[in-house]
């Protein structure tokens, strides 16, 4: 029972939850389906593969449309799936309505074979949580290469940071460029492939902003003490905002942090076909850009595809132009 | 020179702005005669002539929401509600939204994006809409709304909020969206004013407009169905701008009595119906789009429209926030796909309905998505279903001939069910 996972699709789904109940949390990356998986093909192609199923029990947020209709899909099959309604914004009421949300998610996984979640066995796992958060940070720190701490957190993410392997792996591949240092950003996880073809272009990947990476390990600010739900409710809130968000303030404010900290020189933003919140995102990034006089790359794909030819032609230009 | 070079000649969006121009089709819109078939029509026209007047000339606060928030709530603020999405409707029926919608491409934002909110934004861009004061956008049905009318908010420089809608509809969603909707209006105080009498006077017209729109209703349900589909669809911009007003009040009246009178006369506004269809989501509003020529030459009449549906109750101006608080959290169109499915399947028994049609809107991904689960419902209770694939705004995105090739095929299985004795539900 301890052992039995249960699939997340977005990075606000609090793993602390799932770990008090006495599952074992996994951000759930399944197989590509191409036209598969029961959605229409306008929806994004991760919604669609998450639409095919795996048998394990999954939690869906109202994160976006695709999400949505991808549970609604899910439960019409019968599957064991829970949705958890998600604020755009993190004031007090949405932090209120938000750790209600969470004791609704504590009540399903207890009503799924689970142990009934408790301030007590919470405050373990956050614990716990916080471990591994860090324990992650420390085998990512010593990667020399970005594919390599892509790897190192992709493989955390469906097994535990102290399983993943995939870091120092790849000895036979090309060691870190030594161009200049960019932002990869997205709203999805792109495959490792991605990450990959910026390196191989000379671009050096200073950060990698996707929920799958910085935005999903985060430590969400838990604070001392109180109601643990509500503490748990305002951390996730407050972790670094994705594109989703409706505070434009705020995500702009975590964007320039970004950059300086990585001192980036250029942005590579990617995002999957038909997703609306990396299209909208993309207007804040040219803001942004075009205000610190950066240059922006966006590239579109699909999720599991790996990158094309082109992508690899366009990210060298993007090199050059950087480097001119 | 002659008329039609003065014509080409005039700066059309400098009048487009200008709030006299909007004052003199109203005075001009009194010659227009109208009998009791189409003096709603004249109601509607008159109704938005002001409503573009007033915003257009800032006589009150401007407020830019998305479809769907119900517009008693801007009314009630003391705000003028502006939806650029059913701006964008208007622009495309008359034939000027690729004008629109290349400038929203041109300011880098995907052609993958829904086209209303593409079409909105080029507005906005042009600088031809009535500038807001501020955006107010609900987070109910489509997540593109929301970004949308932030990226417009950003471009003005005005503010924006979002009112969270939570997807569960029980007691205690109902008064946590009651209270953040009270929250805004005291936080919106410096800007908008509400008080219990203005509150009161909107829940009064939308209660008497409500009652109208159920009588319309029952009607619509009769054989022969006196309304036409493509009209019906054409003044969702009533319902989703003017619910709260007295002009919205007197359209719904004038609208019953017109379709009394057809029923009364035996006069339908398709006079050979063949088909009863239910539409799901809207149609298509530029010129040459098909729902014209199913309904009048193929007499597969849209009986009802999924839009339309009454699923609130009258608001209680004593519990004003509540009230609308259960309207949004009641939409079928929000929550889980099943609860549209099965107001699907209701609507089909009631309205006697031969086949269920989707007109599935490019870029509408809360739509689109919900089809295999709608689908699902459909071919369960045994009801016909088409997913038209189409763009509301964009005719460059599929075919009209294309549309009516499937609308053909459509109607063909609709006619072996028939000639096959399945008979109606």
């Amino acid at each position: 029972m301890g052992s039995a996972f249960v699939d997340l699709t977005c990075s606000y789904v609090p793993v602390e939850i799932i770990r008090a109940a006495g599952f074992t949390p996994r951000r759930w990356l399944p197989t590509p389906v191409g036209a598969g998986g029961g959605l229409p093909q306008s929806l994004c192609s991760y919604a669609r593969a998450c639409a095919a199923g795996s048998g394990t029990a999954a939690v869906f947020t109202t994160c976006c449309d695709g999400m949505r209709r991808c549970y609604d899909l899910r439960a019409t099959r019968g599957d064991r799936v829970f949705i958890l309604d998600l604020p755009r914004t993190a004031h007090d009421a949405a932090v209120t309505y938000f750790a209600r949300e969470l004791q609704r998610l504590g009540d399903w996984l207890a009503g799924l074979g689970g142990q009934a979640v408790t301030p007590k066995s919470l405050a373990a796992a956050v614990d716990m949580e916080s471990g591994r958060r860090q324990h992650l940070l420390r085998r990512t720190t010593g990667a020399a290469r970005a594919v390599e701490r892509y790897g190192v957190y992709l493989e955390s993410l469906a097994t535990s940071p102290y399983q993943a392997t995939a870091y120092g792996t790849d000895a036979a591949a090309p060691g870190p460029g030594e161009g200049p240092p960019v932002l990869v950003t997205g709203t999805c996880p792109p495959d490792p492939g991605f990450v990959a073809a910026v390196e191989e272009s000379g671009l050096r990947p200073a950060g990698l902003d996707f929920c799958t990476v910085i935005r999903g390990f985060a430590e969400p600010p838990l604070g001392e003490g109180g109601d643990p739900w509500l503490a748990l409710a305002r951390g996730y809130l407050a972790k670094p905002p994705c594109p989703r968000t409706a505070d434009r303030a705020r995500r702009r404010a975590y964007l320039e942090q970004l950059l300086d900290q990585t001192g980036a020189r250029g942005v590579v933003a990617y995002g999957f076909k038909f997703c609306d919140h990396t299209a909208y995102d993309l207007g804040l990034w040219r803001t942004v850009c075009r205000h610190r006089g950066l240059p922006l790359l966006y590239l579109e794909g699909e999720y599991g595809a790996h990158a094309p030819g082109q992508f690899l032609t366009r990210l060298h230009a993007f090199r050059e132009a950087l480097e001119a | 020179m002659n008329l039609r070079a003065y014509v080409s000649k005039l700066d059309w969006q400098k009048h487009l702005r200008d709030p006299r121009t909007y004052g003199v089709l109203e005075i001009l819109s009194y010659l227009w005669r109208t009998g009791p078939l189409d003096a709603h029509r004249k109601a509607a026209f008159r109704w938005g002539l002001q409503l573009l007047r007033r915003a257009y000339r800032r006589e009150r606060p401007v407020v830019w929401t998305n479809v769907y928030t119900p517009p008693e709530l801007i009314w009630a603020l003391g705000g003028l509600p502006f939806l650029p999405e059913v701006a964008a409707a208007v622009v495309a029926n008359m034939g000027r939204a690729p004008a629109f919608l290349q400038a929203a491409q041109s300011a880098w934002y995907s052609t993958d994006l829904c086209s209303f909110h593409r079409c909105g934004l080029g507005l906005a861009l042009a600088d031809l809409a009535p500038r807001p004061d501020l955006v107010l956008a609900t987070g109910h049905l489509c997540d593109g709304a929301v970004k949308f009318l932030e990226a417009a908010a950003e471009f003005y420089s005005v503010p924006f909020y979002v009112l969270h809608v939570p997807y569960g509809g029980g007691a205690r969603e109902v008064r946590w969206l009651a209270d953040e909707m009270a929250a805004l209006a005291a936080e919106l105080r410096p800007l908008l004013r509400t008080d219990q009498r203005l509150q009161a006077r909107v829940a009064r017209n939308s209660n008497l407009a409500r009652q109208y729109l159920v009588e319309i209703n029952r009607l619509r349900a009769l054989e022969p169905t006196p309304w036409s589909g493509q009209e019906a669809l054409t003044y969702v911009a009533v319902l989703f701008m003017a619910l709260g007003t007295p002009g919205g009040a007197l359209f719904y009246r004038r609208l019953y009595r017109a379709l009394l009178t057809r029923v009364r006369l035996n006069r339908p506004a398709i006079p050979r119906q063949r088909f009863r269809l239910l539409w799901l989501h809207f149609r298509p509003y530029y010129p040459g789009e098909p729902l014209s020529w199913l309904e009048r030459e193929r007499g597969a009449v849209v009986a009802f429209e999924e839009v339309h549906n009454v699923t609130w109750d009258p608001l209680d101006p004593h519990a004003f926030w509540s009230g609308l608080a259960a309207r949004m959290l009641g939409n079928p169109l929000w929550g889980p796909a099943r609860r549209r499915a099965e107001q699907v399947l209701r609507l089909v028994r009631r309205y006697r309905i031969d086949g269920v049609v989707h007109f599935a809107h490019w870029g509408c991904r809360q739509s689109n998505g919900a089809v295999p689960v709608l689908q699902s419902a459909c071919a369960g209770a045994g009801v016909p279903f088409l997913n038209l694939e189409g763009d509301c705004i964009d005719a460059r995105n599929a075919g009209p001939g294309q549309m009516r090739t499937r609308l053909q095929a459509f109607l063909e299985v609709l006619e072996g069910r028939k000639s096959g004795d399945h008979g109606r539900r």
